[in-house]
């Protein structure tokens, strides 16, 4: 039984490695007598890319857009816990705001670009902005669902034990709302990724977003495509790094889960 | 001592689905007294809990513990609810479960550090400090919540149904162990069940509660001696008795009209 277990588990972390790997052959494979001007061989990007980004362009593109797109993805996170907890908690607070944090998390920001740089012009101020925007309200809405869905017995418990309020929010209802916190975070991850992009293609004049775009414009269709992998592999990599934090924080979420069941 | 006076609770007063869940309880609990308060289902029992608790307010009547009235929580009280895998913090583990609520008594580190280790020990959990609580049983659990309100150091421990999700035999060391930590501590126990047999075997005196609006129907004595024994109390003449006269006491039909 047990071995039997192991194996699936291994099989499935080879099968994890080897299909991606086996599609990338087969891509090569395919595409390596392309002659397609839009389609060059797999080969070609991957020379394109190493010319590009290893590491010639990192300073010059990949920082400045990582740079703006973990600023505001901090600035939303941090904004929207503080203002989850304070509308997570009243009742009435809550409900008075509700209608406004709906109509606005419609806006589909990428058409608030327009109006972001007559306001706060081309830079990367405007840019950050705009990510901070997007990512707020999957953070804001599960962190204010989070915190009002506290267990009234654990409240109740800190209660009865005059835990003081200070306690009472980070060590109660923060840590019980943080399986719902998180998962907000996480969508908001690849949210800050596709505005970063977004951004970078309406005014800009460096980020990845604008390279791929000027590569484009320039023909240098290897390029480009060097581009949108570099993109794929950036959020591919952060998935994989939130999902290590999460797991290192909630650590006890799972236990408590499987314990349960 | 506990003095609960003319205690009243309406929920939703003045509303049309205004709803008397405690109608008027009075009754002393003295010092060191272990007081079982038990009542048919939808009694009010922890309704009344949680007034006591400081952390309901009443509608009318007060609640007085050593003479002081009770507004909020107070320091001399903890409580250990029904539901111990809601009233521990999973993302704590045992000992950190048990240490949270001592932070604001200004403990010295070795001082805290031995307290938890001795509260721990006389619940029976030596050697489990580090786990979560969600590794462990559920009466294991229940067991940090009680290690966790002694810790605490009260002069008065509520308990709500605190065994009522347990099986029976984990359930029978959980009384002996209150009855154990009432010796040892010397502290008073005021303990909501609605099992009778747990009320009779545990209590120096079982109070009686009609069904909602709560009144108390009657307060019985329980001269059965001490120290108390899972098989022989319970084999006792006198404890049947007991157990059937507090049976009849709850089931008995509303007590005649009270007389204005």
């Amino acid at each position: 039984m047990r071995d039997s277990t192991r194996q699936l588990r291994v099989l499935g972390v080879g099968l994890e490695i080897l299909v991606p790997i086996l599609v990338l052959v087969v891509w090569g494979l395919f595409s390596a007598q392309s002659s397609s001007f839009y389609f060059p061989p797999l080969l070609d990007i991957f020379r394109a890319f190493g010319d590009t980004w290893l590491f010639e362009r990192v300073d010059s593109d990949v920082l400045p857009s990582l740079g703006r797109m973990f600023a505001g993805y901090a600035i939303a996170v941090v904004a929207a816990v503080v203002l989850g907890v304070a509308l997570g908690s009243s009742k009435t607070l809550g409900r008075i705001v509700d209608p406004v944090v709906q109509f606005l998390r419609a806006i589909p920001a990428p058409v608030l670009i327009p109006a972001g740089i007559l306001v706060l012009g081309v830079g990367s101020t405007m840019k950050v902005a705009l990510i901070a925007f997007v990512c707020l309200w999957p953070v804001l809405l599960n962190t204010i669902d989070g915190v009002a869905g506290v267990d009234p017995a654990l409240r109740e418990t800190a209660r009865s034990f005059q835990i003081t309020p200070a306690d009472r929010l980070f060590h109660v209802i923060l840590p019980s709302a943080a399986p719902q916190i998180f998962a907000g975070a996480r969508v908001a991850l690849s949210l800050a990724v596709i505005m970063m992009v977004v951004s970078e293609m309406v005014a800009s004049t460096n980020g990845i977003g604008y390279f791929v775009l000027q590569s484009q414009r320039t023909f240098a269709i290897t390029a480009m495509w060097a581009g949108i992998f570099l993109l794929a592999i950036l959020g591919y990599v952060l998935n994989v790094l939130f999902l290590l934090v999460e797991r290192k924080a909630l650590r006890w979420h799972r236990g408590a889960r499987a314990g349960a069941g | 001592m506990l003095r609960v006076e003319h205690l009243k609770k309406v929920y939703g007063q003045g509303t049309k689905k205004a709803f008397e869940a405690v109608s008027d309880l009075t009754f002393t609990i003295d010092e060191r007294e272990l007081v079982c308060i038990v009542g048919p289902s939808g009694a009010g029992k922890t309704t009344l809990l949680k007034m006591i608790a400081g952390l309901l307010p009443q509608t009318s009547g007060a609640v007085h513990l050593d003479g002081e009235k009770v507004v909020g929580p107070p320091e001399k009280m903890a409580l250990v609810f029904q539901d111990y895998s809601r009233s521990l913090y999973p993302w704590m583990t045992v000992e950190q479960n048990v240490a949270f609520p001592l932070k604001r008594k200004k403990l010295g580190k070795s001082e805290m550090a031995t307290l938890i280790r001795d509260t721990l020990q006389s619940v029976g959990l030596s050697g489990h400090g580090q786990k979560y609580p969600w590794q462990l049983s559920g009466g294991m659990q229940q067991r940090v919540a009680i290690a966790r309100a002694l810790a605490y150091q009260p002069e008065i421990l509520l308990m709500d149904e605190p065994f009522a999700s347990v099986d029976a035999q984990t359930r029978a060391d959980l009384e002996d162990l209150v009855l154990d930590l009432r010796d040892r501590y010397g502290i008073t126990v005021v303990f909501v069940t609605h099992d009778i047999d747990e009320s009779v075997y545990l209590s120096d005196r079982v109070i009686v509660l009609t069904p909602s609006p709560t009144r108390v129907q009657e307060i019985v004595d329980i001269p059965l001696p001490r120290p108390r024994d899972q098989v022989e109390t319970k084999e006792l003449p006198d404890f049947a008795h007991l157990r059937a006269y507090v049976w009849r006491s709850i089931k008995r039909p509303e007590p005649a009209e009270v007389p204005a």
